[in-house]
């Protein structure tokens, strides 16, 4: 068992294998050995958002990590989709704030899978809508003239004209 | 059995073929010389037993399809097992999702009859259509691939102030990209006119060349050609 500790000085404790699906832990736990009670600090993650990120782990504990050298073209297929699994997409289902701190994390933790599950929900939302509900939907000001706003539609011609 | 005989490729779907023993091209009743075969199979599962005619050139390209998903390298394409039942499950994976088509080539612009070019999949059926290879563009295209020359001007570092509103900014660019890499390509443009975060975001030509990597996967032609090259693409075109 190892102790996490968060940004709001709760602590965490769990299974050895549960946390090291983030690399940044298991980095750190190989680097002070085995046995150290010590607690790990993680200045940058809330309780709330620790307690989301370690039932993720807690749920894919066991699946193979993928390696630091990774084969790319597996990492390709894994990316080509937007596809989530039933029960990563029930976990992400969060309001945008938190969504947004689960992959704040899952990139400071450095667990790539969770990482890309929050890239492709965002992905998601993006997906389909027009340029004013992408607005609402981030609380974009829209301050482009209709002149800026003609030139980035020219600029990006290639990806309409399919 | 694949059809990888002489045959004249005509319009929809049909080649032009001369008898022969070949199972696709029985003798016909008529004289004629020659006679059209369609690449139509409304019923795979009925004829299962039959051949599915497809060009050499398709073939290619479905090996070249498989063998990405399996994760063999080019030199090993001709060990790639081509049995109809996986490359029937992997079209159907590759299926984009409104309409029935996969692998789709579209060459924009640089033919100037447009044409798109692209395997149809129907449940049950695998026609084929045009001879890729036949176009010659994906050759005029590879030759004329636009190559990054400097800007004569810079640019002026940003265009808009920090002070915007847009939650999107609490994440970092790195994320951003990944989340612009997977983004299809119609929505690519609305984000990009939506959001001043993701317009600040600066691209570069390997993101550009990752994400050709990523989303056109059978365009294998066009990444080895530039594999060897020492020239930088821009890759946005």
């Amino acid at each position: 068992m190892i102790v996490l500790k968060t940004s709001d000085n709760e602590t965490f404790t769990v299974e050895r294998d549960v946390a090291e699906r983030s690399v940044l832990i298991k980095n750190m736990l190989d680097d002070i050995g085995e046995n150290s009670e010590q607690a790990i600090p993680l200045p940058n993650v809330n309780s709330s958002v620790l307690k989301k990120v370690l039932e993720y782990c807690e749920h894919h504990r066991g699946e193979p990590l993928p390696a630091a050298d990774a084969d790319t073209s597996q990492d390709d297929t894994r990316k080509r989709t937007t596809d989530i699994s039933e029960w990563d997409q029930k976990f992400i289902t969060v309001d945008q704030e938190m969504l947004f701190e689960i992959i704040l994390a899952a990139n400071y933790l450095d667990i790539k899978s969770l990482l890309d599950v929050g890239c492709k929900t965002v992905a998601n939302m993006i997906k389909g809508k027009t340029p004013e509900e992408i607005r609402k939907l981030f609380n974009i000001v829209n301050d482009f003239t209709p002149e800026e706003e003609a030139q980035i539609k020219k600029e990006n011609e290639w990806a309409e004209d399919r | 059995m694949w059809m990888c005989g002489a045959s004249v490729p005509n319009n929809y779907c049909t080649y032009q073929c001369k008898p022969s023993n070949d199972p696709n091209c029985p003798i016909p009743n008529g004289a004629s010389e020659t006679f059209d075969v369609s690449t139509y199979y409304y019923d795979y599962a009925a004829t299962q037993e039959g051949a599915i005619p497809v060009h050499k050139h398709c073939l290619q390209i479905f090996k070249k399809a498989l063998a990405r998903e399996k994760g063999f390298s080019l030199a090993q394409l001709d060990s790639v097992d081509l049995n109809p039942d996986i490359l029937f499950s992997t079209m159907r994976q590759k299926r984009l999702s409104q309409g029935l088509r996969c692998l789709d080539i579209d060459y924009f612009e640089l033919v100037k009859n447009k044409r798109e070019q692209y395997f149809i999949f129907e449940l049950q059926t695998l026609p084929s259509l045009l001879d890729p290879l036949h176009v010659t563009a994906i050759k005029d295209y590879i030759n004329i691939m636009p190559i990054v020359r400097p800007d004569p001007e810079t640019k002026p570092a940003s265009l808009y102030p920090q002070s915007l509103h847009d939650s999107l900014f609490t994440l970092p660019p790195e994320i951003l990209l990944e989340i612009l890499m997977i983004l299809p390509t119609e929505s690519f443009t609305t984000f990009m006119a939506a959001s001043p975060t993701a317009r600040q975001i600066q691209l570069t030509p390997s993101f550009w060349r990752k994400r050709i990597e990523l989303q056109m996967p059978w365009s294998w032609e066009v990444i080895a050609h530039a594999a060897q090259r020492s020239e930088s693409y821009d890759w946005e075109r």
